[in-house]
């Protein structure tokens, strides 16, 4: 009796240690400015001299919008699937992908998600597993 | 000839109406209670998703509408993005980033609003509220976008560690079309760490501000300059603002010639003469512990229970003015605005002569050391219709003998 209750107390202090999977909404959206021919946007930037600024600032696929605990929408449904994708990670915590809302230097996001990117909702086990691009990251030089 | 004329009105008509079905305001909802999967366009939250209901989060409602209609200047429209909590939502935790992507100018504008602010303009933890939940340096509330208002909004700011957590943040604003403004919001600071945290902070020196009618408090450390209540570049209206508790009250850098702070009342700040920091500054009609500018009123650190005697509660977070004997009673200066405004943080209309501070008192209550008078006043018509019923019964009672 004494070691079926134990069993039963491990049981739940290892699903509690367990990591709160996270669940990120990612913009997978084709932004108006994307739809742009070269004249229009050669008359947006002769228009606006901070144009450069607004280009750069718009949303643009891959892009984390937020990220949400466990459960916020698991089976569904999902956020606008025509505007966002999202990303369920199991056994990573929202801690270890936070980082990925970091702004990048000009652009809304330093971070480019391309898991799942043809898909309304994709399930990835571990973070290593996630396929992204930091687009500020230094090229080592050649030696 | 008449029936050209007739021709060229119709068709005039036609003109003008295809003119007002292309500029409109477009109405976007946000409600933490509703289901996902809504493109906002209206404020109802069905258990399931229909397509239509609220975004769930500000910054979701953001993302959609930035890829769809940011360009409101070429689109002639406006835009308004209501947010709500209802339906068992909680609080919205996802920091909302309006880029510098979005066009507007001063009549495409985008404004921001809480359809279920608290009515008393006490804050309320069971309304809507921004609250930052994420490790960055940044705003709960980012806004890169000219000609932005943020209205009756609560944001909740919790800072940590060596972190910079603020609360509504301006930034990078294009020179020359560069207004922004924050109107009747509540700001609350929760600070800890030896990082750094303001309220308000608008980050551009291009950036004109103009701001009222709004509360910010809980933004202090000791002896750290980092925790101020509002950081703002040097041009910038403050007034009927109410700004309590800040290691620093208004930070205004080297000011200038339009840096002005009116009817505020700016207290409990810890750092040396930090109610208002800047130097040059017109402050006006204010009351501060610095007793600064002119026009003052002086409410001395509480030294003779002047905050006791101007506020509510203000440990609570109630600055509504306390009584008809209250220092900031009658004492700020009627419409600074010149019309921008006409009531206080709770939509109690304005009376001459305006009082300090985000909130009027209400003069229609009694004012202190008269209720008895006014009792007695509003006895008097009763008691004489009283009077009247008793000779009337008499009389017909008098009649009743004669027939």
């Amino acid at each position: 009796m004494n070691a079926k209750r134990l069993l039963f107390i491990g049981l739940i202090v290892l699903l509690a240690g367990v990591a709160r999977p996270a669940e990120v909404l990612i913009y997978n959206g084709t932004h108006w400015m994307d739809k742009l021919t070269a004249e229009q946007l050669a008359e947006y930037a002769k228009k606006y001299d901070n144009w450069g600024e607004k280009y750069a600032g718009r949303w643009q696929k891959g892009q984390v919008v937020e990220i949400r605990p466990d459960g916020f929408w698991g089976k569904g449904p999902y956020p606008r699937t025509d505007v966002f994708r999202v990303v369920l990670l199991p056994g990573v915590k929202e801690a270890d992908v936070q980082k990925y809302l970091d702004p990048g230097t000009t652009e809304r996001r330093r971070y480019r998600v391309d898991t799942g990117a043809t898909k309304d909702v994709e399930t990835v086990t571990g973070i290593k597993t996630l396929s992204v691009t930091d687009k500020e990251a230094v090229i080592p030089e050649r030696t | 000839m008449h029936r050209t004329c007739t021709i060229i009105a119709v068709y005039s008509l036609l003109l003008c109406l295809q003119g007002e079905s292309l500029a409109a305001d477009i109405v976007l909802y946000v409600d933490t209670g509703a289901a996902a999967g809504g493109d906002g366009t209206t404020n109802v939250t069905p258990t399931v998703n229909d397509g239509h209901q609220p975004y769930q989060s500000l910054t979701q409602c953001e993302a959609a509408a930035d890829g769809v209609y940011e360009d409101l200047v070429t689109a002639g429209n406006t835009m308004t993005i209501h947010c709500n909590r209802t339906n068992g939502g909680g609080v919205d935790t996802e920091r909302a980033y309006f880029d510098s992507s979005w066009i507007t100018d001063a009549t495409h504008t985008l404004t921001i609003m809480a359809d279920d602010f608290p009515a008393d303009g006490v804050f309320d933890d069971t309304k809507y509220y921004l609250h930052n939940n994420d490790n960055l340096d940044t705003g709960t509330l980012l806004i890169n976008t000219n000609y932005a208002t943020v209205d009756r909004m609560q944001v909740v700011v919790t800072s940590t560690s060596t972190n910079s957590r603020n609360g509504i943040v301006f930034t990078l604003l294009a020179s020359g079309a560069n207004e922004v403004t924050v109107s009747n919001c509540i700001i609350k600071g929760v600070p800890s760490g030896t990082g750094s945290s303001y309220g308000i902070f608008v980050n551009d020196n291009d950036g004109i501000l103009t701001m009222f009618n709004t509360v910010v408090y809980g933004f202090s450390i000791t002896d750290n300059t980092g925790f101020r209540g509002v950081s703002v570049a040097n041009v910038s209206t403050i007034s009927n603002c109410t700004i309590y508790d800040c290691w620093i009250g208004i930070y205004g850098g080297t000011g200038g010639a339009s840096f002005s702070v009116t009817n505020s009342a700016i207290f409990g700040c810890g750092y040396s003469n930090g109610d208002i920091v800047a130097s040059t500054k017109t402050v006006t009609y204010c009351a501060t512990d610095d007793n600064v500018g002119t026009s003052a009123v002086d409410l001395n650190d509480n030294a003779s229970g002047e905050w006791t005697a101007s506020f509510t509660n203000y440990g609570a977070g109630i600055f509504t003015v306390k009584d008809a004997s209250a220092p900031i009673y009658n004492t700020g200066t009627d419409n600074p605005g010149s019309g921008l405004y006409t009531d206080d943080l709770a939509n109690l209309a304005r009376t001459t002569t305006w009082d300090i501070g985000a909130f009027e008192y209400d003069d229609s209550e009694a004012p202190a050391g008269t209720g008895q008078v006014i009792m007695m006043g509003s006895l008097i018509p009763l008691l004489l219709i009283f009077a009247r019923l008793r000779r009337t019964e008499a009389r017909l009672r008098q009649w009743r003998g004669l027939f």
